[in-house]
């Protein structure tokens, strides 16, 4: 089978109107009547134009009417003259486009071929009979088909626009979107607030600057990581991880609201608070599980001091109230029990008898001993501070302990900056917190057969920093309410010794913190540097 | 051995708790001090007034008619100098007081260790061997 040629739009129109050869031959004889009236019909052509505001409004002068009658002279003339092929059709898509580059409104494309049509009529009405109705036909035909061609200039002109304007569009909804993004992403990156999206799968997928800034971590290092792997505490990831990983595959409903402690970088934990939300992930979003979260650390240490100290409060009144009911009878029984040691001693009583009235007098000190300590606890009275150097309150401190130390096989060094740190602190007390912690550290190392223990002492910029460390076997578990009153691991400890420590600390504006591990015990006091500083060389 | 002589060092003790000051006053005796004892302050204070001084005053902090501190007071008055130990279950209270006018010379707290009050007498120059 024989293809059929590509048929063009022009042929495609001339078919249509069915333009034919006798047409052509028609139009050539009108020609020869009708150009010597062409500079007319031009002429009348733009005075008519030039009836028109909207129409005459895209004239630039004069000058241009005058050339544009030559050009309509000519559109005529070739408008009878043919010949009419592809050549044709582009000459006259070119003057389409001139007009739709001008801006000219299509419907006077119309209204001015009307005039045009009007002419040729009249003058083919002049032609012979026999001629003139093959004439108008013609004319009719290849009347239309300039209008349909300049038509099909407009409608090109229309398309381009409204890709051009499709293309604006999408340039602005491009923008817009990149506004939106950029605007959200601020919120995100600037939100003092971790923002973390974990996909299916519990890999970090989003990881914002506040998260970045508590945990250490830079978002790089975060995304593609398991969030259980790379930020929970060990102890953690069986429990809790298990959970939030069922959470992010959609297993597990999730729970709106989450504290954990992340381990940041540096080892240390912080406590955070996460409101979770799961969204069922899309192929475009792999988020399933977005965690919005605040570091509360340092509120949650706030909560637990202010909890202490009311305890102490109500605790205390009580106390005080005891320490005399309980001391009395002590006074007389002490007594007693001298005269009775003494008595045996004189009658050469048993060893067996002699030895029991000096436990008991043991025990009755030591129950002395017990109230003291809780008075000194929960009876604080306001630190009376004087200027003191720290230096020497450690010295005294190791020099007290020195004994216990010796018995204990713990071997107490000091480790002291160049300059000492003097600051105002109730001095009494401070000893007091370095006995203790001393002592503790002591009894720690003694636990394990001997071993080290350092009393350190740094200047920090705003603070003074005493560390008590020591290698014994550390605290049985990071938990362990090591600060609370009566809380002890010791058969003979009161279990007030950390209490007093974290009591004259806290009176004194400092804070004091425990880190543990078997081997490697540090307790860490930070006391403020008020304004009555020095440093001694 | 304590040796006992004539000038025996004299202390009044004040104290309420009948058996505790008896106690404390037959260990005292048998260390060879010569020992008073009365059983509130009111009492104290009118035998403060009455016979000779004591050498050391030896007062609990809370006594009924008239507190520890009245008892001082008075001795002080009437007996400028006068050497006072004051045995208190508010060793605290009594510390805090310390930078008032008048306070005792040594502050004991109960439990009182009987080694500790004898060491401190002897500090204040009341052994029980006092020789002139
Ligand atoms: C049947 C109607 C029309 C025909 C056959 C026609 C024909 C032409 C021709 C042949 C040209 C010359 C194009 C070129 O430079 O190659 C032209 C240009 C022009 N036409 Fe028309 N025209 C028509 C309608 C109009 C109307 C109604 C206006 C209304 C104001 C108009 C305004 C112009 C203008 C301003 C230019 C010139 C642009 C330039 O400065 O080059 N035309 N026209």
């Amino acid at each position: 089978m024989k293809r059929p040629p590509i048929e063009t739009t022009f042929a495609e129109m001339k078919r249509y109107v069915r333009f034919s050869a006798e047409d052509e031959a028609a139009l050539t004889s009108f020609g020869d009547v009708a150009t010597p009236h062409f500079p007319r019909i031009a002429a009348e052509f733009y005075e008519r134009i030039r009836e028109h505001e909207d129409a005459h409004a895209v004239f630039t002068g004069e000058a241009q009417i005058e050339r544009l009658q030559r050009s309509l002279v000519r559109w005529m003339e070739r408008l009878c003259r043919g010949p009419y092929d592809e050549g044709y059709y582009d000459e006259r898509a070119k003057i389409g486009r001139v007009h739709v580059k001008i801006g000219l409104p299509q419907r006077y494309m119309f209204t001015a071929m009307a005039l045009i049509r009007r002419e040729f009529d009249q003058l083919a009405g002049e032609l012979p009979a026999a001629n003139a109705g093959a004439v108008r036909d013609a004319l009719s035909r290849v009347l239309d088909l300039e209008l349909a061609i300049m038509l099909e200039t407009y409608r090109d002109d229309f398309v381009a626009r409204i890709q051009r304007i499709e293309r604006v569009e999408n340039e602005r909804l491009r923008r817009e979107l990149a506004r939106s993004e950029h605007r959200y992403t601020s919120a995100v990156e600037l939100a003092r607030v971790l923002v973390v999206g974990l996909d299916a799968s519990g890999q970090i997928a989003l990881f914002n600057h506040e998260a970045e800034r508590v945990t250490g971590y830079a978002r790089d290092e975060a995304i593609g990581r398991s969030f259980v792997a790379l930020l929970l505490p060990e102890a953690l990831r069986e429990d809790e991880g298990v959970r939030l990983l069922k959470a992010a595959s959609g297993e597990l409903p999730v729970e709106a609201i989450w504290e954990v402690p992340l381990r940041a970088r540096s080892g240390r934990e912080r406590m955070v608070r996460w409101q979770l939300a799961y969204v069922a992930p899309t192929p475009d979003e792999s988020v399933a599980l977005y965690a919005i979260g605040q570091d509360v650390t340092e509120e949650r240490a706030l909560q637990e001091r202010t909890r202490q100290s009311e305890r102490l409060a109500a605790v205390g009144t009580l106390a005080a109230g005891l320490a005399h009911e309980i001391r009395n009878p002590l006074n007389g029984a002490l007594l007693h029990v001298t005269y009775l040691e003494r008595a045996l001693k004189r009658s050469a009583g048993s060893d067996d008898a002699l030895e029991t009235t000096r436990f008991i007098g043991t025990e009755i000190q030591r129950l002395s001993a017990l109230v003291r300590d809780f008075l000194v606890f929960a009876r604080p009275s306001p630190p009376n501070r004087r200027p003191a150097s720290l230096r020497a309150l450690c010295l005294r401190a190791v020099t007290v302990v020195a004994d216990d130390a010796r018995q204990a096989k713990a071997e107490v060094s000091t480790d002291f900056p160049a300059s000492d740190v003097v600051i105002d602190v109730d001095a009494d007390k401070i000893e007091q917190v370095l006995l203790n912690l001393l002592r503790n550290a002591i009894d720690a190392v003694e636990a394990a057969g001997g071993g080290r223990v350092v009393l350190r002492l740094r200047r920090q910029p705003r603070s003074a920093l005493i560390e008590v460390e020591d290698d014994g076997p550390g605290l049985p578990s990071a938990d362990a309410p090591i600060f609370d009153a009566f809380y002890s691991t010791k058969a003979q400890g009161t279990g007030l010794g950390l209490a007093i420590v974290h009591r004259v600390v806290s009176d004194h504006g400092g804070s004091v913190e425990v880190e543990s591990h078997p081997g490697e015990t540090v307790f860490r006091v930070l006391l403020p540097i008020g304004s009555g500083v020095s440093e001694v060389s | 051995m304590v040796a006992v002589v004539n000038s025996k060092c004299s202390i009044l003790v004040v104290e309420d708790d009948v058996p505790a000051g008896r106690t404390l006053a037959q260990l005292l005796r048998e260390d060879g001090y010569s020992v008073e004892v009365m059983l509130d302050g009111e009492a104290a204070i009118g035998r403060l007034a009455q016979g000779p001084p004591p050498d050391v005053l030896l007062v609990d902090y809370r006594l009924p008619r008239a507190s520890g501190l009245e008892v001082v007071d008075a001795g002080r008055r009437l007996h400028p100098g006068l050497p006072v130990v004051m045995v208190t279950s508010y060793p605290e209270v009594i510390a805090r007081l310390d930078r008032r006018a008048g306070v005792p010379t040594v502050i004991l707290s109960k439990p009182l260790v009987y080694a500790d009050l004898t060491r401190e007498l002897e500090q204040m120059g009341c052994g029980p061997t006092e020789s002139a």
